[in-house]
């Protein structure tokens, strides 16, 4: 086993691996062994307050290697992984084509989808598009994927410290959680690290500055989110799902989970929808023994189903 | 681990069926069932869990009885209601010296673990409450025309698959088996003296029960809330009630206790453990590991 819990408590991750993926360097991580578990986190390249990593899943990641083979990975322009190559690459699609390029590149069977937020809706790309890649979907509180309005811009905006500090990502991920305690120190020391690199500072640049946010990663995202609803109303997911979002989410709001069980459940019966109580944004951070029982009886369900 | 054995036991002075049987020292799962005796026009008893308890046997202690009115448990002298049930049921859990269940109540069943969790919280470690029309609130709602012209006559094989049917999504799980129990609970002396009793009881002592059952809660839900991690299981086409009906019951279990959680089963009506058992015993389960781990 390469993974151990450190004292304290701490879920400690194994060493980084890297991989080239089309010209990118991509940072994973690998452990446990058993039906493959992928989990793809949020966010998006050039946030400057906040910053996702590979490490955000460490309290899932680290008690499931126990029982899976378990793949955390930094998404192209996210966390030690590197930028896209090409201005016009700024865009959830070429995300979802890294995603999907790296899974295949480890030629697991099927693997088990676990996405959060725009991750959640990169998951789901990638079983609509790459279903040969994957066996089954979790969809964790993905605004990006619900029809519902989004409402991030209301609750995290005006933050009163200075971009590219700890204070910055603490008041962001505060705000996205029910409990501001569960956003610990050392998940912020993640967060930190990653808005500290020099390639990270240079993905800012390029969606802010030389606005590649609304000239090419926005719209092509929001062209994408109505083919990827429309797809999803037709029943082009073909693959067991659930769908897990909380209860006291200030960005997604709960109605917008039931209304992607009913796109999805309509064609598909093994469709499941769950609400964790006193979670926001992060369930699996937030109540990770529970949500850890949940996922870990969900793929093992997907088996007897 | 041990197959489920029927025995029947003493439990202050009412004969009670009981089915056990798994890991005699795990934790242990206490499955009660629903129907209200003598005025479901189906007829409760452990028999309606079916094939999914089972999956529970090798890593829990399963226990499974049949209710007082219902199966083979004929009731006692005193009064039938949701209280005098509560009460037999925590007598059993003593009988059988349980400290504490995880409790999984279909239908009146969530009613009781409702009763159980704020009468006795330290002796229920977790709470299912599954496809129960029983615990949301009811306030001016509608008739219930679901189940207003049953096949004559009442309790017979034929009048219970009408209205097992009628209750479900899907109807495959409506066997030999589940019906010919259900035909011999309906034959039964049990059911015979619930007639009876709810012929004159059913308006005025038994309904009102309920409702008390159910202010309880919305009263603890002001104060101290209701002190069991509770999971609510619903079904996507249950026919008894809506999910509008589960969001409101969640609400306000979760506005006051932090382990609430809330679960749809997909293609299903009113008894997802039949109708789909891999989906439910999945979703009881991870609840119940959850909780016990989470447990300092």
């Amino acid at each position: 086993m390469n993974v151990h819990t450190a004292p304290g408590g701490q879920a400690v991750m194994p060493a980084a691996q890297t991989i080239d993926i089309d010209g990118v360097e991509t940072i994973y991580y690998a452990a446990g062994s058993g039906e493959p578990i992928v989990f793809i986190y949020g966010g998006n390249f050039g946030s400057a307050e906040s910053a996702s990593s590979a490490h955000v899943w460490n309290l899932n990641f680290v008690p499931l290697a126990q029982r899976f083979r378990v793949i955390s990975f930094d998404k192209l322009g996210q966390g030690f992984s590197g930028n896209p190559l090409r201005d016009e690459d700024y865009t959830m699609a070429a995300v979802v084509r890294h995603a999907a390029a790296f899974i295949a590149a480890l030629k697991l069977p099927p693997v088990h989808l676990v996405g959060h937020s725009r991750g959640g809706f990169a998951a789901v790309r990638i079983a609509l598009e790459y279903p040969h890649l994957v066996r089954s979907v979790t969809i964790v509180s993905s605004g990006t994927l619900s029809p519902r309005v989004g409402t991030n811009d209301v609750a995290l905006s005006g933050c009163p410290h200075p971009p590219f500090t700890r204070e910055s990502g603490r008041w962001i991920y505060q705000g996205y959680c029910y409990s501001p305690a569960s956003v610990t120190e050392e998940w912020i020391d993640r967060v930190y690290e990653v808005l500290q690199l020099p390639k990270y500072r240079v993905s800012v640049k390029k969606m802010v500055d030389e606005q590649l946010g609304v000239r090419f990663f926005a719209p092509q995202l929001a062209k994408q989110k109505r083919e990827t609803l429309q797809w999803l109303r037709e029943g082009r997911l073909q693959r067991p799902t659930q769908i897990v979002f909380g209860r006291n989410d200030p960005t997604v709001a709960t109605e917008g989970a039931f209304d992607l069980f009913e796109m999805i459940g309509a064609h598909q019966r093994k469709t499941e929808v769950h609400i964790f109580n006193q979670a926001g944004h992060f369930s699996y951070r937030e109540h990770p023994e529970r949500f850890n029982a949940l996922l870990g009886g969900f793929v093992d369900l997907v088996d007897r189903w | 681990m041990t197959a489920l054995q029927e025995r029947l036991i003493d439990v202050a002075g009412v004969k009670t069926r009981v089915l056990s049987g798994g890991a005699p020292n795990a934790a242990a799962t206490l499955f009660l069932h629903g129907a209200i005796p003598g005025v479901t026009p189906y007829c409760g008893g452990a028999h309606i869990w079916g094939e999914a308890p089972a999956a529970f046997l090798q890593h829990r202690h399963v226990i499974m009885p049949d209710l007082p009115g219902s199966g083979g448990t004929v009731q006692g002298a005193e009064a039938l209601t949701v209280d005098t049930l509560g009460r037999h049921v925590m007598d059993m859990l003593s009988a059988l010296s349980l400290q504490s269940v995880d409790v999984v109540g279909h239908d009146l069943g969530g009613l009781l673990g409702i009763w159980m969790g704020l009468s006795h919280p330290a002796r229920v470690r977790s709470l299912s409450i599954i496809a129960s029309p029983m615990c949301p609130p009811t306030a001016d709602g509608f008739d219930n025309i679901l189940l207003a012209s049953p096949p004559q006559p009442l309790w017979s094989r034929e009048s219970q698959a009408w209205a097992l049917e009628r209750l479900s999504q899907v109807h495959t799980h409506i066997d030999a088996s589940l019906l010919d129990a259900c035909a011999a609970a309906g034959r039964g002396e049990a059911h015979r003296k619930a007639v009876e009793y709810m012929n004159t009881s059913y308006a005025g002592v038994f309904a009102p029960s309920m409702n008390r059952a159910r202010h309880r809660l919305w009263q603890a839900c002001h104060n101290d809330g209701l002190q069991v991690p509770t999971q609510i299981v619903w079904a996507s086409h249950d026919p008894a009630t809506s999910r509008e009906h589960a969001m409101v019951l969640f609400n306000a279990i979760a506005s006051r206790q932090p382990a609430t959680q809330l679960h749809v089963v997909n293609r299903s009506g009113s008894f997802p453990f039949r109708e789909q058992p891999a989906a439910f015993v999945h979703i009881v389960a991870a609840f119940e590991e959850g909780v016990l781990r989470e447990t300092p």
